[in-house]
């Protein structure tokens, strides 16, 4: 038996050896001229638009199949949910349907799938669904999938997006994917709360903060808010600028966690929580639910744009499904004094990303074009990025009974309010630090978050280079 | 003992000659399939594995044997590792015990006396072992919430009354121990009841008329007949225990991916951590060698110790 | 022991009653009290693991409010669960149903040569004089103990050598020679062939084959078992390697399908508001786990069959 072990591990060794003579891959840059036929998004109207035109592909070298394709079949993969926007596109195009074969995945474990196609050079697929902190892991060097999208789109379809919607995408220079949808943040309020205790809607956080003094005051039993999970902490902690999980290139990240941003607004997050106006309960949690929503204490509630439509909801599926009609008031979140506008923090939202293997560019650039902007998104479950097909969106968002106003103009307005200083990016898993440093202390334990954010910082600095990432810690945020 | 129940006595003479002539070849016919396969699907791509530890990876692929040590020096030099080796470990020195006392104790109990409740028992102890993945995060989303779980009587005098007072970093590893029992201990239990009814009546009957108790019978008769099992249970246990993934993730998901566990939680975590970011695969082979090489200094401690491999056959 | 249950005859509940007392005061001598000290514990242990399975098979019958609304054991409506079961049918052209084809074909092939491969190899490493056969134990052993996490690249770099990624064999062939069944066979029959019995059939004239043949096979009547429901339920299980070594859609397995299902509608998950659009709420994902345990929990009650023949003194009275 032992010599049989020996052989083996001999022939291992011998087989290493000749593939590690084989594997060293030889990269070249390739420019290639092409007709390109492009969709665009006019007035709501598509229009193909074919144009002769010069494209270097400089961004994507080897081992992109040259010359490309146009008849190649392309895989693309979604989630369930999106099965249904591909189904609408072979409806649509059914002269190109039979090249498109498609399958739903687990994007959480795709990056690690990627590793394995990377090394027997096959089986990628040509489009994914997933959310940008997967692109950016899927673009750095050991999995090196996506392409670069900015040869294949028209400037008129990326003007086309809620300001800063791309930003997220947008690495060193290249377009990595198109945003399907966004989760900004807005405030929520009860009209008849609101109107029965005189508050008007806060524009700045002093005026947030002096409602949340007045309801402490008067002992009125109501809160303006939640802070239970990374969540809903994050939407207080970008408003403020706070440069946690600042991306600045591919592999730098901005993380300063006792910046002055970020002490003043854990500052006001104790105050509140003190003065017992901010719940210290995840908002989806039934526990929230039973105490604030269902005995009509909940007055303001600053979460994602999506909790209109589905948590509040008002159907027997939505978590909050007792809201009445014409009861969800919707504003713009409050500023900082320093602040020419409200920012907050994504709560989700997911993109569409090309392969750099594909075939066939031209099929999967255009059918991410209309994924991200075309017919599907126009009854999406989200609000879509793009402007114009955000715009078709809202005619079926407003017709729920639920909200007291036509809520389109907050939808649109906080769009374009996400900071791009806040970046959640795989490579950078900063939320179990948050929990276990912010949160879990806060909520469980009575600290303070001011005193938190020194270990938070601890324990955010070395998350770094195991993800290939240089953190630097002494830097203020951009101005976006 | 048994030697007593076996009756037949005759044909002395023609043992010898054919069990030489036919010892030889059978054995290693029966042994054949099985070495094949495990040299192809097992000891194969675990040395190639052990080459990747010593391999570099760039862009994800490997040039192989060029590392040296490096893999190692970093992997073993993580800031997370220790803290994961930490984690693991204290899973381990309660889920291990716990397991194997509550299973045996278990299966001796179930056995003690023969009812019709037994086999509807085993049953409900099985399943849950059967239920995986987002199903069982499903239920645990449920489970551990006092306001929502079958359970929530036992955790509201705790003061506690949202998920999140359950989970806590503190709480974790409990909370792990307890869905490893909720998951395995049904299978070992059935294990144990099946040695149980393997062991000869005689044995068990002849303890009974020399005045063993049910309880004496239980714990000096049989536990001691079913110890190889146990020790089968106590090595697997241990090296499962050791590469626990599945619970952490599983709280992860049913936190709603704002848990206080780390995705660097446990040993295995890490390697799949470090291995997902940098494409190094290098990195989670030398964790898992040494994840094995624990593992087997445990089970050589065990198997010399009991004299395990000791067959009536042979040493 | 003898069976109370005489075929035909109409007991009364005293009578049955007497007969259970009778029974287990033959069976193991204890008494009253302890016996009812035995059952409570014992219940007390399956409430804590049935609870949470009566839960999940009675989840399909409630929407995502009543599942927080009402008491945790509440029954919702039949109507909700047959919707439930029509909405998952319905599911992307019923891919469902495929999933559980493809799981059922995977697993039962795989098993098959699992049992095949594993009771010999066992039984040669416990009963026959080979050569390396301590060499072969520490090996099963050691494999026993690699994480997964780590053979997956090799695994996956082999199959594709040998063109067999994305299809079933990638599944089948690496569980067909698992080493866990291999090291519960070797206890096994190390503890039920000791070394009289063994004397004694080759006094009786028995070669190595009949040996194996005549009672090592017949012996396994309870090994099959145990292996059985073990290894059916790592195998219908498997969710690593299934995900990495499988990832076309029609091929998954029903465990791997789920997982992506799940995943990708956010069903089970509170703060995912896609799950409304696809039909695929909690209800339909418990479904979803009701119909995948159902499958381990037949072959598990199949194989208690097995399990509870006494398999020694069968063999040793023939």
């Amino acid at each position: 038996m032992k010599r049989v072990f020996w052989a083996v591990g001999a022939l291992m060794l011998v087989l290493a050896a000749v593939l590690a003579a084989c594997a060293t891959p030889t990269p070249e840059v390739i420019t290639v001229v092409e007709t390109v036929e492009k969709v665009v998004e006019k007035e709501g109207e598509k229009v193909t638009v074919v144009e002769t035109q010069e494209v270097v592909v400089t961004a994507t070298p080897e081992p992109t199949v040259s010359p490309y394709d146009e008849e190649a079949p392309i895989e693309v993969w979604v989630d369930s949910t999106r099965l249904e926007a591909m189904d609408l596109w072979a409806e649509l195009h059914p002269e190109k349907a039979a090249l498109v074969n498609v399958s739903q995945y687990d994007r959480g474990q795709f990056p690690n799938q990627v590793l394995f196609f990377n090394n027997v050079g096959e089986g990628w697929p040509d489009v994914i669904f997933a959310e940008p902190r997967y692109v950016s892991q899927l673009a750095d060097a050991a999995h090196n999938f996506v392409g670069d999208l900015s040869p294949w789109v028209s400037q008129e379809v990326i003007d086309g997006f809620a300001p800063g919607a791309l930003d997220p995408c947008i690495i060193d220079g290249k377009l990595y994917c198109l945003r399907n949808d966004l989760a900004q943040g807005i405030i929520y309020y009860n009209i008849p709360l609101m109107e029965e205790y005189g508050y008007e809607v806060p524009t700045t956080w002093d005026e947030y903060v002096a409602i949340g003094e007045d309801i402490a005051e008067n002992g009125h039993d109501l809160i303006i808010g939640a802070m239970g999970d990374v969540w809903s902490l994050q939407m207080y902690l970008a408003a403020s600028e706070c440069p946690i999980t600042e991306r600045r290139t591919l592999t730098q990240f901005c993380v300063n966690a006792t910046h002055d941003n970020c002490v003043r607004a854990a500052e006001m997050v104790d105050y509140l929580i003190e003065l017992g106006v901010l719940a210290t309960l995840r908002p989806l949690d039934p526990a929230f639910v039973e105490q604030y929503v269902a005995t009509d204490k909940m007055l303001m509630l600053y979460e994602a744009s999506w909790f209109g439509e589905y948590i509040f909801g008002g159907t027997e599926d939505s978590m909050y499904y007792k809201s009445a009609e014409g009861q969800l008031g919707m504003a713009v979140p409050p500023k900082w004094d320093d602040q020419e506008h409200p920012w907050s923090a994504p709560h989700g939202g997911a993109a569409w990303a090309m392969s750099r293997h594909t075939k066939n560019p031209q099929l999967a650039s255009e059918l991410i074009v209309w994924l991200a902007t075309g017919e599907y998104q126009y009854t999406a479950p989200t609000q879509p990025a793009y402007v114009p097909a955000a715009e078709k969106w809202a005619e079926t968002v407003s017709g729920n009974p639920l909200y007291g106003f036509d809520p389109w103009p907050i939808y649109n307005e906080t769009a374009g309010y996400l900071w791009p200083g806040w970046v959640p990016d795989e490579r950078f898993p900063y939320r179990p630090e948050v929990t276990n440093n912010l949160v879990n202390p806060v909520v469980n334990e009575g600290a303070k978050l001011v005193d938190q954010l020194e270990p938070l910082q601890e324990a955010l600095v070395p998350l770094g280079p195991p993800g290939g990432l240089e953190i630097i810690t002494d830097c203020d945020p951009l101005d976006y | 003992m048994t030697a007593n129940s076996v009756a037949s006595t005759s044909g002395v003479q023609t043992a010898a000659g054919q069990r030489k002539k036919f010892k030889l070849n059978l054995g290693y016919i029966l042994i054949l399939p099985y070495t094949v396969g495990m040299l192809l699907f097992g000891v194969g791509p675990s040395l190639y594995a052990l080459v990747f530890s010593f391999s570099k990876f760039e862009g994800g692929k490997p040039q192989y044997l060029r590392a040296g040590f490096s893999n190692f020096v970093t992997a073993y030099t993580d800031y997370r590792f220790i803290p994961a080796l930490k984690n693991v470990l204290s899973f381990v020195a309660l889920t291990v015990p716990i397991g194997v006392f509550g299973a045996v104790f278990l299966a001796l109990l179930m056995h003690a006396t023969r009812d019709r409740l037994n086999k509807f028992l085993r049953t409900i102890y099985f399943l849950p072992g059967a239920v995986t993945g987002s199903v069982l995060v499903l239920i645990f989303i449920f489970l551990l919430d006092p306001m929502i779980s079958p359970f929530g009587f036992l955790m509201r005098p705790f003061g506690w009354e949202a998920q999140q007072d359950v989970i806590t970093r503190r709480t974790v590893v409990y909370v792990f121990v307890l869905i490893r029992f909720f998951s395995s201990a049904g299978g070992w239990i059935a294990i144990f009841y099946g040695a149980l009814n393997g062991l000869s009546k005689e044995i068990l009957e002849a303890a009974q008329i020399d005045g063993c108790n049910a309880w004496q019978l239980a714990w000096y008769v049989k536990r001691p007949l079913i110890s190889s099992y146990v020790i089968y249970m106590l090595i697997t246990m241990f090296t499962q225990s050791m590469q626990i993934v599945v619970e952490p993730s599983l709280i992860a998901s049913a936190t709603y991916g704002d848990s206080p566990v780390t995705p660097y939680w446990s040993l295995n975590q890490l390697a799949s951590n470090l291995q997902t970011l940098g494409g190094n695969f290098g990195l989670s082979a030398t964790i898992a060698l040494l994840q094995v090489v624990m593992c087997a200094v445990a089970a050589i401690l065990v198997i010399t110790k009991t004299d395990y491999y000791k067959t009536d056959v042979r040493n | 022991m003898q069976s109370v249950r005489v075929a035909g005859q109409e007991r009364s509940l005293m009578a049955s009653i007497r007969s259970w007392y009778r029974e287990w005061r033959r069976g193991s001598g204890i008494g009253p009290v302890a016996y009812v000290i035995r059952v409570l514990i014992l219940v007390i242990v399956a409430i804590f693991f049935g609870v949470p399975l009566i839960w999940l098979f009675l989840a399909p019958t409630k929407s995502n409010a009543q599942l927080i609304e009402l008491q945790p054991l509440a029954f919702g409506s039949l109507e909700y669960a047959y919707g439930a079961f029509q909405r998952l049918m319905a599911y992307n052209n019923g891919i469902v149903k495929r999933w559980f084809f493809n799981s059922v074909w995977y697993v039962g092939t795989a098993m098959v040569i699992n049992l095949a491969v594993t009771v010999p190899a066992g039984y040669a490493l416990a009963i026959a004089d080979i050569k390396g056969r301590k060499a072969l134990l520490w090996a099963t052993l050691i494999l026993m103990m690699t994480p997964v996490n780590a053979l997956v690249l090799p695994m996956f770099m082999e199959l594709h050598t040998l063109g067999l990624t994305n299809s079933a064999w990638a599944l089948i062939l690496p569980s067909s020679f698992a080493p866990f069944g291999v090291y519960l066979t070797f206890v096994y029959y190390k503890t039920v062939m000791p070394r009289d019995l063994i004397d004694a059939a080759k006094v009786d004239g028995c070669n190595e084959w009949q040996l194996f043949w005549n009672i090592g096979l017949p012996l396994a009547a309870s090994l099959v078992g145990m292996l059985t429901f073990s290894r059916f339920r790592a195998m219908w299980n498997n969710f690593f390697m299934a995900n990495t070594l499988i990832w076309s859609d029609p091929l998954r397995t029903l465990p791997v399908g789920v997982g992506v299902l799940i995943s990708g509608t956010g069903a089970i998950l509170p703060d995912n508001p896609w799950s409304q659009r696809s039909g695929i709420r909690r209800a339909e994902a418990a479904l979803l786990g009701v119909i995948t345990v159902l499958p381990v929990a037949l072959v598990f009650l199949f194989s208690q069959r097995l399990l509870v023949r006494s398999a020694t003194s069968g063999a040793l009275k023939e």
